[in-house]
């Protein structure tokens, strides 16, 4: 299987986040608003950060 | 005098049940969840009766590791000159049942320089290292740190 790096991104920030929020808060909401807080950011960083290596190789 | 030797027998006394206490909470280590933990993602959780987290830990951890089997990623093995190759053998021992299945049902992947290798590689790693993170999450619940 050839995955592309956005996809393998995309999967290990998932299962990331989702033991990060299980693992890190006490009630379910806390749990659930950290591990979708964690998932957004890792994406913000993947896609933000694809764009400054996009813009800085031009 | 004898206040002097009663406070101090006192003091004594207090001490030995502090030591008493503490060598009792020492023993009280949850090993059961922790084991259950180790050898399944989630399985502290599921012997805690903390069914639905046990299940997202499985489901997160397992997908982990599937992906890292379908790129091709490699495991790392011990070597007495290699702390890295050590570490990553002692994080991909960390995935439990995962790892130990894999390793008894033949998987095997030649050292390539391919960055789907390379994905696959890390996440049978990160893997084991969240299974860390559940395995203490484990313990804490059957402390009771956690609810």
């Amino acid at each position: 299987m050839e995955s592309s790096h956005f996809t393998a991104a995309v999967i290990f920030a998932l299962s990331t986040s989702v033991v990060f929020g299980v693992t890190s808060r006490n009630t379910d909401a806390e749990r659930l608003r950290y591990g979708a807080q964690v998932f957004g950011i890792f994406l913000a960083v993947l896609i933000g950060g694809s764009w400054l290596m996009y813009l800085l190789r031009r | 005098m004898n206040d002097t030797w009663d406070s101090a027998s006192t003091a004594i006394g207090e001490l030995m049940a502090r030591k008493d206490e503490a060598v009792a909470n020492d023993k009280a280590i949850p090993i059961g969840p922790m084991v259950a933990g180790w050898l399944l993602p989630g399985g502290g959780h599921f012997v805690l009766g903390k069914v639905g987290r046990g299940a997202l830990l499985l489901a997160a951890i397992g997908l982990l590791f599937v992906f890292g089997l379908l790129n091709d990623g490699r495991f790392f093995e011990p070597a007495a000159g290699s702390p890295i190759d050590t570490m990553g053998f002692l994080g991909n021992l960390c995935a439990g049942l995962f790892y130990i299945v894999a390793k008894f049902a033949g998987y095997t992947s030649a050292i390539s320089a391919s960055p789907h290798s390379d994905y696959g590689t890390k996440f049978l790693l990160i893997a084991g290292l969240l299974n860390v993170l559940a395995i203490l999450d484990a313990h804490d619940i059957a402390v009771g740190k956690k609810s």
